[in-house]
């Protein structure tokens, strides 16, 4: 999951270096939207036990 | 050059985007010369940061927009979130820390204020009215500036794939890494096997 995040972010800084700001603007929704997704799975095995 | 508005927000916002730049790289600078591996919180909180640059370098090759700085606010907010978090792993005394300290604070703490920081200023220049305007004619000298920009971001986020890779390679991280999973495997293929050891053995053994 964290080498598509970086894969998703290499794709993004190329379409906006090339003029596709729309383009850019969903792949970096997508990714941050996959950021939170991968910090809530990193935390919520220990979140389960504390609460 | 008249300091408007626009003007000084442009440059604001590539103040912060070299600033995030920085940041980045000296992460990378503690990496390679302290050996010290990111953690999966680590790398989370590195494209928390990448993200933050990116809101900001959409604003500075297109136009202002609210919606780039709600980009570079969202992130601000995902890095401070994951910070805190790894704070929280280790504010209980004896549960140790993870790296060194720098300025007497670690890394994940110095993230923590940094993403706080980020989303304080940019709320005060987000909220400058002007920068909406449509605009304008764009400076030759800058744009070369922006493609210098470019290729830094291209640089950080394909070396931070590469060092995850050589890190992690496609399996999920370990929480404490201590090595290069994929350098270490590499070695160890070049090596000669324990069984092929004991095979040249027996060898030797039927020859004498």
């Amino acid at each position: 999951m964290l080498l598509a995040l970086f894969v998703i972010l290499l794709i993004a800084v190329l379409a906006a270096w090339i003029g596709q700001r729309r383009a850019a603007c969903y792949l970096i929704s997508l990714n941050l939207i996959l950021a939170w997704i991968e910090f809530y799975h990193h935390i919520s095995s220990s979140l389960t036990l504390q609460l | 050059m008249k300091m408007t508005i626009p003007v000084l927000t442009k440059w604001m916002n590539i103040l912060e985007m070299t600033g995030v730049m920085l940041a980045l790289l000296m992460a990378f600078a503690i990496q390679f010369a302290l050996h010290e591996l990111p953690c999966p919180l680590c790398l989370l909180q590195r494209v928390g940061f990448l993200c933050i640059a990116f809101g900001f370098l959409l604003n500075i090759r297109f136009s202002r927009r609210p919606s780039h700085y709600a980009i570079a606010l969202m992130s601000a907010v995902y890095t401070s979130f994951v910070a805190l978090r790894q704070i929280a792993l280790h504010v209980v005394p004896g549960t140790g820390s993870y790296g060194q300290a720098f300025m007497g604070l670690h890394l994940y703490t110095w993230s923590y204020i940094a993403s706080m920081l980020v989303v304080f200023v940019t709320i005060v220049i987000m909220g400058m009215d002007k920068q909406y305007q449509p605009n304008t004619q764009q400076d030759s000298r800058l744009s070369i500036f922006i493609h210098l920009l470019f290729g830094v971001m291209f640089l950080l986020v394909a070396a931070n794939l590469v060092s995850l890779f050589l890190e992690c390679g496609f399996s999920q991280c370990p929480d404490d890494p201590t090595h290069y999973l994929m350098l270490d495997s590499k070695q160890m293929a070049s090596l000669p096997s324990p069984g092929a050891n004991h095979d040249s053995l027996l060898m030797l053994r039927k020859q004498s």
